[in-house]
């Protein structure tokens, strides 16, 4: 057993790059960070970021509700903690300043300074026009800070007064930032790369980037917080790997800790979705939160004493693909088709048995058409022959239309290839050339739809309106409503026009083309995040912020909880996402956090299928099934 | 009218894109059926596509590689161990001349000191990508990259230069090949040290380090014309597919049964020439197999990381110290892209010559060849796989469950491709 | 529009041998017409295989015909150059519009192990050099035709034994 620990050990050990003999004393003590100290539950907030302090310990940022707290390196979390300005309901990023104050980013584009109770102090400009700030850092050489632009895809460098300095494009989803030494570091999670140049003398340059997509040391997925350590080394919240890598100067993998959380809501060292990770490098405790969680979590030097776990030593090379949060079902067939942006992939599934069976999958994170940087909302078209469905591809700004020639018969295997690319867009060019649509800023594609005669209606996030197109993916229209519409959460198709649950808004509508303004179904909803029609008239929506699944009667009236409540249970949900109703009344709801599907059928029986560990009766059932589905597979 | 016809008839020839089925498997091969000695068709034909190449492929990005004089001065230098940095090591030291060009162990390597087998040098020009993640694209190319490794020869090519310039063969012979050696006066120690160029390498001019990195490229390109000589024996394979090409039925009853049965079933049932196909009996390229690995082995980027080292390095095919930087194996390696999915991936390993170059796969990880067929087979030592896994690593590789009396006639056949007796094979 | 004409003249004598006679005089004319026009224009909707190796594909929305050749017998482990002339209402391409090539085997989950480039030619034709199919088996063939911001992909399969 002893002998475990040093082949843990080992790798770090040997990867000294020859630096000063006091540096390799630290070196070594940051490569054995991981063990897992303490978890703090931050519940209900989410934390949203998080930085170490000089004197020791950790700032965080919460938010619902937005506040200020503190946390000590032993583990104490102060009960104290202070409302942020009204302005930073949505806090992205915090930074230490010298006289005990902080600078703050808002997701809506605001930088801020805060004292230590949270109040403002002032504002500082920032970039100009609207941007959506994605993460925070201090500039290199400390004069001045780095910000990221989510909606152009930007980094900036702020002055102290907060002006923009200097400006970089070229980035897709720049989700964390960090000095190192002379050079700057951006994660970006479209290109799942770490991305590193000297300001000076470079232009930072995506090709050259650090790391692809992937699961193995040295690979990413959706990388998001970055943190420096002693000018020379990073922590790299490595988010759907689950893990937090450890790179030096170089670039190179040296080291990492953390491992998927298997049970829901698993603790102790076990990471689920980390966003953020922030290093007191003089205790040598790396501080990790996971909004998924509502959690932070403390990581310190492995006591030798302790054995390794055996999930530690067994190095996998292969991404856990989840369900994402959009999902469609084929009119009048037997198709499910769900988005995961975990594996950069599209899954068909056979829906109508016990467990719903994967028949085929496509993509791959890559820019190449059939591949993907977060595929989003997904839809099929009208008619079966063959079936097509469309897909928003939100990193490489495009719309891809796949379709299926699968002869409807028992069929127990999967198909490679049974799906087929028709056709692409290029959103951004196509912005561009058709002069209605064109603006300023770049699409984001999120929710899609596809509604009657074919129309298919894409949400552009970025400029807050609903795009219409053909079969063709030609422009035939738009939906906005400036006011109205702040983000298109979700669309589904009604009759001739489109239900839209607008989770920024809080608000569900219902658009029409032809006319200029939506019907307002419910103008004070909270966070709906799915919506769809039923064939019996009533409207069911999800409400990200309480887990529930709700019903508006038919003709309107108080919306009744069908399904709710935080939690893994019969009837709960956890961050629940897309609903799509079948033509037989059957609800389909993604319970995106519980990594799970529940199919409410007409008779209200509930059916769920998933990952094993978040279904009612542990797994049990779904084992049994797929014990059988196998065995007729090998019979074939 | 006609018109009409005319249409119809081209419709006809239309080919559409036919259903998607489940590939029909590769030709009907029956290892019940009895198979004569020059075999039926089409596995005599699939057999004989293993032929041995007569002479290694071209390799215009060295002009030297089929000169003699170039190909006896790289002799001399592949036991030279005055090209190590202590003065101990040499390329013959792993590559033993005694021991079918291998040296029998792994080696650590790198940054993670990940081990490496030591691969055979036997008919190495036959090769499309050097290395077992293919982090080299020429044979001189390869040639340099140990010796000046860190974990193998430990040199310098400002030491190597000097070396040569002191030895009055090594130095005759190179200037009759190459021409006059660059100005050795005041250079620094080394160029390169713990990986890193030292300061001395950076303040030359530009125009100097070109000079002297020609030359040490020129000393790879004649260790590789001798290493393009290194024709590995014939085998009793080879004896085999002649007497197949020769329709000479009574020399191809020589071959044992039981190799010929193994033959069947590496062209058949166990589909090994799905990968070990053509004259290396390697398809050239680069496959995840899943493998189990922990450790330092769980850290081998493979491919992944031999593209990327490939693509920057000065001495790739299309730099400028190749003499074909334009051409095929330069446009190769161009158009080389990072593909994580080819993390963990390594050359598939040539067949030949097998006996007597134990252990196997790239980490060393598999003792004997009954072990390798296992890995196949059984998947026996290989990463689980299938639905729930990952998209990650060869999705073709399935159980194959072999008979005892087949993985012995699988070995057979791969001992004849070796023209060393083997070892008796343990039991277990 | 030539109308289909049900009725041809018939003779007094042996009316169904006229008619076979009349279609196989046609049918020989047509093919003339068809040869000698072939190297002067593009037929009016669809384009004919040229011979071995010649693959027809069309594109999934019928947008694009792609006549694409691969060397008959396809080489296994050897690299070619696939090659082509993309169609659009029976019309070649023009020049801007972009056409690339690629290859892979969806059931192993592999594409082309080096990657190919494809350069435009001239009258819609299209190369990709050092293409190498390295196993046997199925290769799936897809060509993308790129016009501005539409992709549309055509593709075909080819078996290598």
């Amino acid at each position: 057993m002893n002998l475990l620990w040093i082949l843990f050990l080992w790798p770090g050990l040997n990867l000294t790059p020859a630096p000063t003999s006091d540096l390799v004393s630290d070196l070594e003590t940051h490569l054995t960070v991981g063990f897992p100290l303490v978890s703090r539950s931050l519940a209900p907030a989410l934390p949203a970021a998080i930085c170490a302090l000089e004197s020791g310990g950790f700032a965080l940022l919460t938010e619902r509700p937005a506040r200020l707290r503190f946390l000590s390196s032993a583990g104490t979390l102060k009960d104290e903690s202070w409302p942020l300005p009204d302005l930073f309901s949505s806090p992205r990023g915090i930074q230490p300043l010298r006289r005990g104050h902080f600078i703050i980013i808002d997701r809506a584009g605001h930088v801020g300074e805060i004292d230590r109770q949270g109040k403002l102090v002032r504002m500082l400009p920032g970039p100009e026009g609207r941007w959506q700030a994605g993460a925070l850092s201090r500039a290199p050489g400390g004069v001045g800070w780095l910000v990221t632009d989510l909606l152009h895809g930007r980094l900036h460098q702020l002055d102290l007064d907060g002006n923009v300095h200097q400006s970089w494009s070229g980035f897709i989803e720049p989700t964390g930032v960090c000095s190192v030494g002379d050079h700057i570091w951006v994660s970006d999670r479209g290109w799942h790369r770490l991305i590193r140049f000297d300001p000076r003398s470079q232009q930072p340059d995506p090709q050259q980037g650090i790391g692809d997509h992937g699961a193995a040391p040295g690979l990413l997925a959706s990388p998001m917080g970055l943190c420096a350590v002693e000018d020379q080394f990073l922590w790299v919240s490595d988010r759907d790997n689950h893990r937090v890598q450890f790179f030096n100067g170089r670039g190179f993998s040296m080291h990492y800790f953390g491992i998927h959380s298997m049970l829901p809501r698993e603790a102790m060292g076990r990471l689920h979705y980390p966003t953020a990770v922030a290093y007191d490098e003089k205790a040598a405790i790396a501080a990790v939160i996971e909004p998924s969680e509502r959690r932070v979590q403390l990581f310190g030097v492995r006591d030798p004493e302790v054995a390794v776990a055996a999930a530690e030593l067994w190095q996998r090379v292969d991404l856990v693909s989840h369900y994402g949060r959009y999902w469609a079902i084929q009119p009048g067939g037997r198709l499910l088709v769900v988005s995961e942006p975990d594996s950069e992939r599209l899954s068909v599934l056979v829906r109508d048995l016990e467990i719903p069976f994967e028949l085929d999958d496509v993509g791959g994170a890559g820019s190449a058409p059939g591949r993907f940087r977060t595929p989003m909302g997904v839809d099929f078209l009208p008619g079966n022959d063959p079936s097509r469905w469309v897909v928003a591809d939100r990193g490489n700004q495009r719309l891809q239309m796949f379709q299926i020639t699968w002869k409807e018969k028992p069929s127990w295997r999967r198909e490679p290839a049974l799906v087929q690319l028709v056709r692409t867009v290029d959103m951004a060019r196509l912005v561009q050339q058709h002069s209605p649509w064109q603006s300023s800023v770049p699409p984001r594609l999120a929710a899609l739809a596809c509604g009657e005669g074919g129309i298919i209606a894409v949400a552009d996030d970025a400029n807050e309106r609903i795009l219409l197109l053909d079969r063709r993916f030609r422009p035939v229209g738009q939906f906005e409503s400036a006011g109205l519409l702040k983000e298109a959460t979700a669309i589904s198709a009604d009759g001739n026009g489109f239900l839209v649950a607008d989770a920024i808004g809080g608000a569900l509508l219902r658009f029409e083309p032809g006319q200029l303004q939506p019907e307002v179904i419910d103008g004070d909803c909270r966070m709906p995040v799915g919506v769809d029609r039923h064939p019996d008239g009533s409207i069911w929506y999800t409400n990200g912020a309480n887990h529930s699944l709700l019903r508006i009667p038919p003709g309107g009236g108080k919306a009744q909880t069908i399904l709710g409540g935080g939690g893994t249970g019969e009837r709960q949900l956890f961050r629940p996402r897309a609903v799509r109703i079948d033509e037989d009344g059957s609800v389909w709801v993604l319970d995106h956090g519980n990594h799970r599907g529940v199919v409410i059928d007409q008779d209200g029986a509930l059916r769920h299928f998933g990952s094993e560990p978040y279904l009612p009766d542990g797994g049990v059932r779904m084992r049994q099934l797929k014990l059988q589905q196998k065995k007729l597979q090998e019979q074939r | 009218m006609m018109v009409m016809l005319l249409l119809s008839l081209l419709a006809l020839t239309i080919v559409q894109d036919p259903p998607p089925s489940v590939p029909t498997p590769s030709p009907a091969v029956t290892d019940e059926k009895e198979q004569g000695p020059l075999l039926d068709e089409p596995l005599r034909r699939l057999a004989l596509s293993l032929r041995r190449a007569e002479t290694p492929p071209e390799d215009r990005t060295n002009r030297f590689a089929d000169d003699p004089a170039a190909a006896q001065l790289g002799q001399l230098l592949f036991s030279d161990v005055e090209l190590s940095g202590d003065g101990k090591i040499s390329c013959a030291t792993c590559h033993r001349p005694d021991q079918q060009l291998v040296d029998g162990k792994t080696h650590p390597r790198g940054f993670n000191q990940i081990p490496r087998d030591t691969p055979t040098l036997h008919d190495v020009a036959g090769h499309r990508w050097w290395g077992w993640d293919g982090r080299w694209d020429s044979l001189w190319m390869q040639a340099l990259g140990p010796i000046e490794e860190v974990d193998e020869m430990a040199g310098d090519r400002l030491q190597v230069l000097r070396h040569l310039a002191a030895t009055k063969e090594l130095l005759q012979r190179y200037q009759a090949i190459f021409g006059a050696l660059p100005d050795l006066a005041s250079l620094p120690e080394r160029a390169i040290e713990a990986g890193e160029a030292t300061t001395g390498w950076k303040a030359l001019s530009e125009a100097r380090r070109r000079q002297l990195n020609r030359a040490f490229t020129n000393i790879g390109k004649a260790i590789a014309a001798y290493e393009r000589t290194l024709r590995g024996p014939a085998t009793p394979f080879d004896h085999y597919l002649e007497a197949l090409a020769a329709s000479d039925s009574q020399v191809a009853a020589e071959y044992p049964i039981s190799a010929r049965r193994g033959l069947i079933l590496f062209l058949g049932k166990a589909k090994c020439i799905r990968c070990h196909g053509g004259p290396m009996l390697s398809d050239g390229e680069f496959h995840d197999t899943g493998i189990l690995t922990s450790g330092r082995t769980a850290r081998d980027a493979g491919r992944y990381g031999g593209i990327q080292e490939l693509r920057v390095h000065p001495f790739r095919s299309g730099g400028e110290y190749s003499d074909d930087p334009q051409g095929d194996r330069a446009s190769r390696t161009e158009r080389l892209q990072r593909d994580a999915a080819l993390w963990g991936a390594f050359r598939t390993s040539s067949l030949r010559y097998l006996v007597g170059t134990a252990p196997y796969f790239h980490d060393g990880g598999m003792a004997d060849l009954r072990s390798v067929i296992r890995f196949y087979t059984w998947r026996q030592g290989a990463r689980p796989s299938g639905a729930g896994h990952s998209h990650q690593g060869e999705t073709m590789l399935t159980r194959i469950p072999l008979t005892r009396q087949e993985e012995d006639d699988l070995i057979h056949f791969l001992e004849s491709l070796s023209a060393v007796e083997s070892s008796p094979t343990p039991d277990d | 529009m030539t109308e289909f004409d049900s009725d041809p003249s018939a003779s007094s004598e042996s009316p169904g041998c006229i008619i076979l006679v009349l279609v196989v005089f046609s049918l020989l004319t047509g093919l003339l017409m068809l040869l000698f026009f072939a190297g002067c224009q593009a037929p009016p909707t669809a384009v004919a295989p040229q011979g071995p190796g010649w693959k027809s594909l069309i594109s999934a929305d019928g947008t694009y015909q792609v006549m694409l050749y691969i060397p008959d017998p396809t080489p296994l482990n050897q690299e070619f150059t696939a090659q082509g002339t993309v169609f659009k209402d029976g019309e070649p391409i023009s020049e801007d519009v972009e056409v690339v090539f690629d290859g892979g085997m969806p059931q192993h989950a592999h594409g082309l192990a080096v990657p190919v480039e494809t350069i435009r030619r001239p009258a819609g034709g299209f190369a990709a050099a050092g293409v190498r199919f390295h196993m046997g088996g199925r290769w799936l063939l897809t060509v993308d035709i790129i016009e501005g911001p539409h992709l549309e992909r055509a593709r075909g399969w080819v078996e290598i034994r």
